[in-house]
């Protein structure tokens, strides 16, 4: 019976934290909807979001565009402009893009907000917002959320045009590739529900990462120790879930 | 003082909670009148914090009932209780400021979110509050952190009188302060409270800053308040409880549990 009792409840505690994650994103959601809003902390989050990973976001996708050029390459022996182009394009703008994107975004963004959020739980500035009757939610978590889904999107935007330059870099100055041809290819490859596709994925990351950091944080625990958990998990649970969402978005996009 | 008269500002009846298997509060009664200073003190782990977390709603009890200027506020909907918590002004234990925020910022919180004031009047206003509790107003612009912890306990208690709340709560004043400083906060409390006319609730295992901050005291031991009177009292109540904590004996009927 052993094995059993534990599969239960292992099965009881894995619902109980889906449970508790769903309550928190209604209860986020409930008040980014609802005002009062505060602009200034929105503002504020944009720019730690958006503006301070670019320079992180920017030198990953020009790594991986030029990467995806070598192994195209490499992969398929000689192949033309026009096949080099549009794996660069897709693999970048469908996938890598908006992935990569939300997987720094995550380590960087994700665990700051639960660590600032877990510090001021257990510090009690949380419990000090309540007895100056705002709102945590509306105060810590909407802000966050929506300046994640704002940034995301913007994120992977620059991302996809600093992969394709990464992959038109390599192969115009590596493999000899006529520029011109290479950048009409690169256009021709683009697909409107490719292109699409990243932008809602990114938008998506980022509520992940954004839910993912304040919910660690939230409920964060124990001083020092608590708060170091907290980002870790916030950070760990983020990468899963975005992989995860990754597939759900690609087959709902992409799936005959 | 006496406030026997002046009718119940804070009604505490039959308050329950547990943790799990952990039976915190046992049925908790506590009557704290308009303008009375009530000090609850007891040792570590003997449910001083939970009660004042169940009083502010930062928890909800098990059972039991809490009212606020006789309003029931376990179970009020989430505006009733933002108008409720409105009436409250509360000094952390480790004052419990906004790291990202400046000092004068912190001070002012409460009268921009909560009161509306726009930033120009509230940083006037927080100003004057910090020149109420001995803060020199140069450090306005200092973050948190830049600050002793006496500083600290001050700047949070400027933010706690801020909005002029009927209703102060302070979780261990003293607490982490040297004596010095700690009477030092003392004084200020009691000047707060009076100049505010507010109804104070502190808890402390200090028994000098109780003595200095409150007229009434209360003694929780084991989730229940074993003994409650003036502060005149506690030296001659017959309690050996109360005997027990106010002179620190470690024989008697309060037997701490050490693991190991």
């Amino acid at each position: 019976m052993r094995p059993l009792r534990a599969i239960g409840r292992g099965t009881i505690a894995i619902f109980a934290v889906i449970g508790r994650i769903s309550v928190f994103a209604g209860t986020s959601l409930y008040h980014c909807v609802r005002p009062p809003f505060f602009p200034r902390l929105i503002l504020r989050q944009m720019i730690e979001i958006g503006f301070y990973s670019l320079p992180v976001v920017g030198l990953t996708a020009i790594f991986t565009g030029m990467v995806l050029a070598l192994q195209s390459f490499s992969g398929f022996g000689f192949a033309g402009e026009a096949t080099i182009a549009n794996v660069v394009v897709w693999g970048i703008t469908r996938e890598l893009g908006p992935v990569l994107a939300g997987l720094m975004v995550a380590g960087r963004i994700g665990a700051a907000m639960a660590a600032e959020i877990g510090t001021m739980r257990v510090t009690e500035q949380i419990d000090a917002l309540t007895t100056l009757s705002t709102n945590p939610f509306k105060y810590l978590v909407a802000p966050r959320l929506i300046a994640a889904v704002a940034m995301l999107p913007l994120l992977v935007l620059v991302a996809d045009v600093i992969g394709v330059l990464g992959g038109f870099i390599v192969s115009v100055y590596d493999f000899g590739f006529n520029p011109t041809t290479y950048l009409k290819s690169t256009w021709a490859s683009l697909d409107a529900a490719g292109f699409v596709s990243g932008l809602v994925k990114a938008a998506v990351f980022g509520f992940l990462v954004a839910l993912m950091g304040t919910y660690h944080g939230y409920h964060s625990k124990g001083g020092a120790q608590g708060v170091g958990q907290a980002t870790t998990n916030a950070v760990v649970s983020a990468s899963i879930l975005l992989l995860l969402f990754n597939f759900i978005i690609t087959a709902l996009f992409f799936a005959t | 003082m006496t406030h026997s008269d002046n009718p119940a500002k804070i009604e505490v009846r039959n308050l329950q909670k547990s943790f799990r298997a952990k039976h915190v509060l046992r049925g908790v009664d506590l009557t704290i009148k308009t303008g009375e200073s009530l000090a609850v003190i007891g040792g570590s782990g003997t449910g001083k914090s939970v009660l004042i977390k169940n009083i502010i709603g930062l928890m909800e009890p098990d059972s039991g009932a809490i009212q606020i200027d006789g309003e029931d506020v376990i179970g009020m909907n989430p505006e009733d209780r933002e108008r409720v918590t409105r009436k409250f002004g509360m000094l952390f234990q480790g004052a419990a400021l906004f790291d990202s925020l400046s000092v004068w910022e912190n001070v002012a919180f409460g009268l921009i979110q909560s009161q509306g004031m726009n930033r120009h009047a509230a940083r006037e206003d927080a100003l004057a509050a910090m020149v109420q509790v001995g803060l020199d107003t140069d450090i306005a612009e200092r973050s948190p952190a830049e600050l002793s912890g006496g500083m600290q306990k001050r700047a949070g208690l400027a933010r706690a009188i801020a909005t002029k709340p009927e209703i102060l709560f302070f979780d261990e004043p003293t607490t982490g302060l040297d004596p010095i400083m700690g009477s030092v906060i003392d004084d200020l409390i009691v000047k707060s409270v009076r100049e505010l006319g507010a109804t104070a609730l502190s808890i402390t295992h200090d028994m000098a800053s109780a003595r200095r901050i409150a007229d009434n005291i209360a003694m929780i031991y084991e989730g229940r308040i074993v003994w409650h009177g003036p502060v005149a009292d506690i030296d001659h109540s017959g309690n050996e409880m109360l005997d027990q904590f106010i002179h620190g004996r470690s024989d008697g009927p309060i037997q701490l549990r050490v693991a190991g």
